[in-house]
């Protein structure tokens, strides 16, 4: 199957794997934040401390651990490949910082739902 | 390839491939597809409308020179600074990038030709005749006059009711064709046909930042594309995706058009550091300092570039959250671009610098680019955003970034390059007069700028009054730009003049590394004599005679016997070669076609619009005609130099370079069709007067059947094309032919609920919708069964058989991509809004 052959570290798909998730994510954290302040808003005077800023920060640590693990991953499998084969050594090492990358953009980008209320 | 055994190319061969690879002589040459050729003319053409840009900027600093000027009256002044950003933006930046890239890419990846040649020919010609229509409108007096964003309702007829907006929405969408074509077409040829042994890692960096850029264009451009679409709906049939008392948003517009803006400025400036990227190296006489690092660079700026668009809008009325998220997004690009930045700067510092011409605009890029990134980020930062928003603060960070991140690159690249398109070395003493008065000029004009808009001075003003502080600062601005434009002129009569005074230039002057250099100054058509082998990231500096030993044969594929444009296609990680590519030749067929769609764009700036429907059909005709002339060839003729490696032929194997290409344009299609999928969540979930019918406007059970029928169509394709792949082609084309009564029993159950629907869209932005979605799908399934129709026929002709089984694979990812919006379509639109009425 050509989609497992896409999943496993050294395959090019992993070059833009990583912030592709971070893609969806972003868009689903805008969405999100979208739909439920035109629709059901948390009340303004809880703050960031509300069941949306909750679920959005949920999101946000289950997409940074799942990219960290990719990038755990493809770490390991950069040091098993031998040093003879130069294109795949550059391809698990370019996309295991790309997951740090976009593990990195995650992180910051979630950081506001922290501190800030989210429908004001 | 390397062995004794290979024939040294005689003198036969090289003559019988320029015989081959020649343009037409005459006005033949209008039917010329070769990727030199095409590159130049974009470059050439979009150096003419930078020219035309720059007199209109020329205009506007002389209005702006001296508080309460008549020069130009206020109308005058808003066609002006429309039509200099709408030229700047998308006819000058992106054509003349889109043609360094044509001509080079081919040349640096150890190529003959780009691998859709003819797609590059119609773009040229679809840029060309758009542009033309465009300018048109400023001759006429009636040019757009809502800035080069046309933002509603300023642009819908309301409040530009001439035809200025049209020209805008059908000229752009128009050019953006062109866009498309150079970024699919280059997006293939760098993955699937590079020099043997060209791995990624080996790839040249420039090919990295094209081949970005190419994928960002894929993405970024069908958002815009499908604005201008709605937006001439609206002004053209009434349909009202953008008026709130109907149910539409303006800001939907804004969305869509900064999903698009704010990626085509990294779109911009990636080809444009890519020149940075392969000169610095060169005159620091050292490989980068980084590579891998910048090619990580290098992906992350073109997927972040597409998370910024709402810092566009920070004062629209955003909550604080969401801005937060956008602000912290342009922070973060900033880092990818650090990561160039100080590559770059290691690169300097470990090389031994030579301060050649094209060094000068290197240095001066550097330090303009970096000032234009700071205040970017100051302009990330929301608080401040508010202050300077629509002050001339923005127009100066903008320029900075434009300017400065694409203009002086490509003038370091126009000189690098130059030598190898001549085959003359420019005057270094016009050009440094040039890069001195570009650069003091550039700065006296927009440094200020930012005090200017600091001080409070609006963009967008065609006068304003005396004695609010501006008055210096404008005068100097304009004293500036004039410097700015006599130095431009000056680099623009060096580049002229060398074709006839320039020095001869040397081999390989620049002593660089990369493999266009290994060619004739300038090249032949074809290029290379035999194709390079690369055993290297700087082919040239680890193998100083490479040039002579391509010149000698000592390559692949030498010669041809086929009568026919031959290439190697290879595979896209490790450059492994696994097939023969023959390219199509010279031809009429982009012209003839750029011609009817040009047609079909002035027939619907007059509103003709049987006449446009007319054109329209001819387009669609001769596009397929030819298409059915650019298949399989029913005498292929093997190569002698690839038979000892028995390559087969591309429509000979299952996959191909063709197949590349349909996906790649399918992703492009399905970014238009997310970002109307956005529109519509967009519009349920933000308009102030969104409303939509109790009951949907059409049968789900009916569109269940039709998507029953839809979903068997592609069951059946998908069945005789597998077995087709395994070599299995009894019953071929019955089968092809169930698959079309299948396929056209879907069009037309899905036609005639069409029809029946009861669509207010003139009244409704839901019904609007409703109807775009409805006319897409059924575009969309009539050309799925319209190809499957002419593979039944091309079956009958033995174009395709177990021997020739590639034209259907290619066909295949439109059933299947057709197939998934249909489905996500009447969930989306049909479905979802039963269960979510009451809700919502």
């Amino acid at each position: 199957m050509s989609w497992r052959r896409w999943c496993k570290p050294g395959h090019p798909a992993q070059l833009v794997l990583g912030f592709s998730i971070w893609s969806i994510w972003f868009i689903a954290m805008y969405a999100g934040l979208s739909v439920v302040c035109q629709f059901a808003a948390p009340a303004p005077q809880d703050g960031a401390a509300n069941w949306l800023n909750y679920m959005l920060w949920g999101l946000t640590s289950a997409v940074i651990t799942l990219l960290l693990l990719m990038a755990w991953r493809g770490w390991r499998y950069c040091r098993s490949v031998p040093h003879g084969n130069r294109t795949l050594r550059f391809v698990g090492y370019v996309s295991t910082v790309l997951y740090v990358m976009a593990a990195l953009a995650t992180l910051l980008g979630g950081l506001p739902v922290l501190v800030l209320a989210p429908c004001i | 390839m390397t062995d004794a055994n290979k024939a040294t190319p005689m003198a036969a061969d090289i003559k019988k491939l320029a015989q081959i690879w020649a343009n037409l002589p005459g006005w033949g040459s209008l039917a010329a597809v070769n990727h030199s050729t095409i590159g130049l003319r974009f470059m050439v053409t979009g150096m003419v409308f930078f020219l035309i840009g720059g007199v209109l900027a020329m205009l506007l600093r002389t209005q702006l020179a001296l508080p309460e000027q008549s020069i130009l009256s206020a109308d005058t002044y808003g066609q002006l600074f429309s039509m200099h950003g709408s030229v700047m933006m998308f006819l000058f930046a992106i054509p003349v990038l889109e043609g360094l890239a044509i001509y080079l890419i081919p040349k640096m990846t150890g190529s003959r030709d780009l691998l859709f040649p003819r797609i590059s020919a119609l773009g040229y010609y679809c840029y060309l005749f758009g542009g033309i229509i465009i300018m048109f409108s400023l001759l006429l007096g009636i040019a757009p006059a809502s800035g080069w964003f046309m933002y509603t309702p300023l642009s819908s007829s309301e409040f530009s009711p001439g035809p200025g907006s049209d020209f805008w929405l059908l000229g752009i969408t128009f050019v953006e064709i062109s866009a498309m074509a150079a970024g699919i077409e280059l997006t293939v040829s760098i993955l699937c046909s590079r020099a043997k042994g060209m791995t990624l890692s080996r790839m040249p960096l420039f090919c990295w930042y094209i081949l970005v850029m190419a994928l960002m264009i894929v993405f970024g451009f069908p958002p815009l594309i499908l604005a201008s679409i709605l937006l001439e709906l609206e002004r053209a049939a009434g349909m009202p995706f953008f008026t709130v008392a109907a149910g539409g948003d303006p800001l939907l517009w804004q969305h869509l058009f900064w999903l698009f803006g704010h990626p085509e400025v990294y779109i911009i400036f990636l080809p444009a550091a890519g020149i940075v990227s392969t000169l610095i190296p060169v005159f620091s006489g050292r490989p980068i300092v980084g590579y891998r690092w910048v090619v990580i660079g290098i992906i992350l700026t073109g997927f972040i570039s597409f998370g910024l668009w709402v810092h566009h809008m920070f004062t629209v009325g955003i909550p604080q959250l969401a801005q937060a998220f956008f602000s912290v997004a342009s922070m973060l690009v900033a880092v990818p671009t650090a990561i160039q930045v100080f590559a770059w700067l290691a690169t300097l510092w470990y090389g031994k610098v030579v301060f050649r011409l094209p060094m000068l605009w290197i240095c001066g890029f550097l330090l303009i680019f970096v000032c234009g990134g700071l205040t970017g980020v100051m302009l990330a930062l929301v608080p401040f955003n508010w202050q300077v928003h629509d002050t001339h603060f923005v127009v100066a960070h903008m320029h900075y970034v434009l300017v400065g991140g694409m203009f002086f690159p490509l003038i370091a690249g126009l000189y690098y390059w130059l030598p190898l398109v001549s085959g003359r070395m420019p005057s270094e003493k016009i050009g440094r007069w040039g890069f001195w008065l570009t650069f003091g000029g550039f700065n006296l004009t927009f440094l200020l700028m930012h005090l200017t808009g600091l001080l409070g001075m609006p963009r967008r003003v065609y006068t304003y009054e005396a004695g609010l502080g501006w008055d210096w600062l404008n005068l100097l601005s304009s004293v500036g730009s004039f410097i700015m434009a006599i130095g431009v002129a000056m680099v623009l009569l060096d580049l002229l003049l060398h074709f006839w005074f320039g020095k001869r230039a040397s081999a390989n002057p620049w002593q660089a590394d990369t493999l266009e250099w290994a060619l004739d100054m300038p090249p032949a058509q074809y290029n290379f004599a035999s194709l390079p082998i690369v055993t290297s990231r700087q082919p040239l500096w680890h193998d100083p005679a490479l040039p002579q030993r391509i010149a000698a044969g000592e390559g692949g594929m030498i010669g041809t016997t086929s009568g026919r444009r031959e290439n190697w296609g290879t595979s896209a990680v490790s450059a492994r070669v696994q097939q023969t590519l023959h390219l199509p030749g010279n031809s009429w067929w982009p012209l003839y076609s750029a011609l009817a769609l040009a047609f079909v764009c002035i027939s619907l700036l007059c509103r003709w619009y049987p006449l446009a429907l007319l054109a329209a059909i001819v387009a669609l005709v001769l596009l397929l005609c030819w298409s059915w002339h650019n298949g399989a060839n029913l005498q292929p003729v093997a190569s002698p130099s690839d038979a000892e490696l028995a390559l087969p032929l591309e429509y000979q194997s299952t996959d191909g370079p063709g197949r590349w290409g349909m996906v790649v344009t399918l992703l492009a299609n399905g970014a238009l069709f997310m970002a109307l999928l956005f529109g519509w969540f967009y519009l349920w979930t933000a308009a102030p007067q969104w409303s939509a019918p109790a009951e949907g406007p059409l049968p789900v059970t009916l569109l269940l059947l039709c998507g029953a029928l839809a979903t068997i169509a592609l069951w059946q394709f998908n069945r005789l094309s597998t077995k087709l792949a395994d070599g299995q082609d009894s019953q071929l084309q019955r089968q092809l032919w169930w698959c079309v009564l299948t396929g056209s029993a879907h069009f037309i159950l899905l036609l005639s609920l069409f029809i029946m629907a009861p669509l207010a869209y003139t009244s409704s932005a839901h019904d609007a919708v409703i109807m775009v979605i409805l006319l897409y799908l059924l575009g969309h399934a009539g050309l799925a069964v319209l190809l499957t129709l002419l593979q039944a026929l091309r079956v009958g002709r033995g174009y395709v058989s177990k021997h020739r089984p590639y034209e259907p694979q290619v066909v295949k990812p439109l059933w299947f991509y057709y197939l998934g919006v249909y489905w996500l379509s009447i969930v989306s639109f049909f479905i979802l809004p039963l269960g979510w009425g009451q809700v919502l």
